[in-house]
């Protein structure tokens, strides 16, 4: 009862401070940007400066070859390798390709990169041209077969891809940094040290502030799930998720804001979580990098389960053994809060 | 005046050094500009990442280790399908047969890398075809990898927001401990208090930059051309600091707002890094795309004076509309 008294007037208070209008402007935003100013499909894949200096028939059969490709649509056909390198000065993420006959008369495919790529990156092009080559070949063996353990996958659009990240980010975190500032608030005003004289427990006092944020959070994620994902997602396990996903975040805020006793000295710690917390989507967007101590930062697999749920058939294993997982953890630093809370709360 | 300014700025350093916050805010970007070093490295290293078992032979994996990353188990069977079935991307591969092979996939790779690893399969078992043609590959001499050109970037230009942000929380805690409406009864002119808070906000980024571009080993910079980009976006993000601190009456708010602020910051950012040119235009209203379009021709050499000149400014244009915009309220919050 308690609980609920201190919840419902922190709910009020948020009204009171237009915090929560603060929180759906941004959820609104976010929408209107990804549905109406960016496509959905807004990453580029960059060009590919070719030139083919050979004699005919060589030379139409190489331009078929590649007129036919899956990269026909990246090819922009240039007249000297002089030309190649100018335009490659001019985008540093695109290549080249240089098609010649060397001076023993063989044709050689010269793929012209930038400088930057790693050793390994090379040979992988080199290798994945000749194994290409070999298909053609009259004595070619097909040896490899390629076994498919979830079933195939659909792509998601880049626009739902972004989706994970504002829904980690925004509302599974929002509590990190705003339950500082509402516990701050309360210090200054004295309604903290109240607790220490009335019959409304430590625990209630947190507990309505994980509510708080559970609400927003819950909110905000649902709201911008069905602007975006709309049909697409699995509202369900989604909903269960990012429950989790939120009394994690805010029990981390709670924790660190009992170690403080105002907010400028909390917004140290809370920027360096912030910081190691938002690390893990250099992985989620980049997964050929993915080193285990950025997959250990509890939003990688945050953001991968939620990604999940994007998919038609998801893991839900997976999922639901991520969200198990949080509300440990969430359970864990709750009660190390309130062992702060209550040693630090004196009148 | 000037000695007030700057005892108004002594006064937050001393503060902060006690909050240990300015500590954080100065030392951030360098430590975040020392892990950014140690990354880079490994990014873009292994495009590729496998996990073979044992019956794949000794020959194969080395041969592997030329074009990728490559993680030997020590069981068969299953143990192939649970690691694929990990968090990250990496394909499974088995050997099905004298000479055949077998790739494991979970389904959620990247889009085209299976069919890349069946070719170099394919180049490995045909490699005793003689082909018509050779490959090779050769390069133009760049160096700069693409996270080190836009990870000084951001760093820069999101660190130099950081000063507006540590002004607005300040500036709400001052409103609220009412020490700010005794600036009105103190003898420092409204000028000279807005200038001492804003001095910090402005010259450590400046401070940051220099340090960021010098860890992350970059040469040849005009830092002449740094120091002008990095003060126009410091002197907005201190305006903006300023704007929603006055304009806030507790920090759960100021808190909230500032978590707005970090939308058009990053979007800009972002959008100006992964948007096609043709999508640009629709940035051009954020002070954060200019100052990182300046900071990203400079770290590649590109940047002329006519250029940098030119976005710092459309930012000092941009700040001076916010300002003109907003002054009345400016003023009537710190009374």
């Amino acid at each position: 009862m308690k609980f609920l008294t201190t919840f419902l007037k922190d709910l009020k208070l948020s009204f009171r401070t237009f915090y929560i209008y603060i929180e759906i402007a941004l959820a609104v935003i976010f929408i209107l940007v990804m549905l109406f100013v960016l496509p959905e499909n807004f990453t580029t894949e960059h060009d590919i400066y070719t030139l083919i200096e050979l004699e005919e028939p060589a030379y139409s059969s190489v331009r078929t070859l590649f007129d036919e490709g899956a990269e026909a649509d990246r090819l922009i056909y240039l007249d000297s390798r002089e030309a190649i390198e100018n335009a490659l000065l001019e985008d540093r993420e695109a290549a080249g390709i240089h098609v010649f006959r060397s001076a023993e008369g063989r044709i050689t495919y010269d793929f012209v990169l930038q400088g930057y790529e790693s050793p390994k990156l090379v040979e992988l092009l080199k290798q994945t041209f000749i194994g290409d080559l070999t298909t053609y070949m009259p004595d070619y063996e097909d040896q490899v077969s390629i076994t498919t353990l979830g079933g195939a996958r659909e792509k998601l659009s880049d626009r739902l891809t972004v989706l994970p990240v504002f829904l980690v980010l925004n509302s599974a975190f929002t509590g990190l940094f705003i339950v500082a500032a509402y516990i701050f608030m309360d210090k200054d005003e004295g309604t903290i040290k109240a607790l220490t004289v009335t019959p409304a427990k430590i625990s209630d006092y947190l507990l309505a502030k994980l509510g708080m944020m559970l609400v927003m959070g819950m909110l905000t994620s649902l709201l911008v799930t069905l602007a975006i994902a709309r049909g697409s997602a699995h509202y369900g396990p989604l909903m269960i998720f990012m429950a989790a996903a939120n009394l994690f975040g805010t029990a981390i805020g709670l924790l660190l804001t009992s170690f403080y006793d105002d907010l400028m000295k909390a917004m140290s710690s809370i920027f360096v979580v912030v910081f190691v917390l938002a690390f893990s989507t250099i992985s989620y967007f980049m997964p050929s990098f993915s080193p285990l101590i950025i997959r250990m930062i509890p939003t990688y697999p945050m953001l991968v389960s939620i990604r999940e749920l994007l998919y038609q058939q998801p893991n839900l294993t997976y999922v639901y053994a991520t969200a198990g997982g949080l509300l440990a953890g969430a359970a864990l630093i709750f009660m190390l809060a309130l062992y702060r809370f209550k040693k630090t709360l004196t009148v | 005046m000037l000695r007030k300014i700057l005892r108004i700025a002594g006064r937050d350093v001393r503060s902060g050094l006690r909050d240990n916050i300015i500590v954080y805010v100065i030392l951030a970007p360098f430590l975040s500009a020392l892990i950014l070093r140690g990354l880079i490295p490994s990014v873009g290293a292994n495009v590729l990442q496998m996990a073979v078992d044992p019956s794949v032979e000794p020959a194969v994996v080395e041969y592997l280790e030329t074009i990728g990353k490559v993680e030997v188990l020590e069981a068969n069977g299953e143990a192939l399908e649970r690691r694929v079935r990990a968090t990250d991307d990496v394909f499974g591969l088995r050997q099905a047969g004298e000479g055949s092979f077998e790739i494991v996939k979970e389904g959620n790779e990247q889009e085209g890398m299976d069919e890349i690893f069946e070719l170099v399969l394919d180049a490995y078992v045909n490699q005793d075809l003689e082909l018509p043609m050779d490959a090779l590959v050769s390069d133009i001499g760049w160096k700069l990898p693409p996270l080190k050109q836009f990870g000084a970037s951001v760093l820069v230009v999101f660190m130099s927001v950081f000063g507006g942000m540590v002004i607005l929380i300040n500036l709400v805690e001052e409103k609220q401990d009412n020490t700010l409406s005794a600036m009105n009864v103190a003898p420092v002119s409204r000028k000279a208090f807005v200038i001492g808070k804003g001095l910090l906000g402005v010259v450590i980024p400046v401070i940051h930059a220099f340090g960021v571009l010098l860890i992350l080993g970059f040469e040849g910079l005009n830092y002449g051309m740094v120091t002008v980009a990095i003060f126009s976006i410091a002197l907005i993000s201190v305006l903006i600091g300023f704007v929603i601190g006055v304009m806030n009456d507790n920090v759960i708010s100021a808190a909230s707002s500032m978590k707005v602020l970090f939308v058009p910051i990053l979007a800009s950012i972002m959008g100006a890094i992964f948007l096609a040119d043709k999508w640009h235009p629709l940035l051009y209203w954020s002070p954060f795309y200019w100052a990182f379009d300046s900071m990203n021709r400079i770290v590649l050499l590109e940047a002329t004076w006519g250029v940098v000149l030119r976005n710092t400014g459309i930012v000092l244009a941009i700040t001076a509309v916010v300002f003109a915009l907003l002054s009345r309220r400016i003023a009537r919050g710190l009374n």
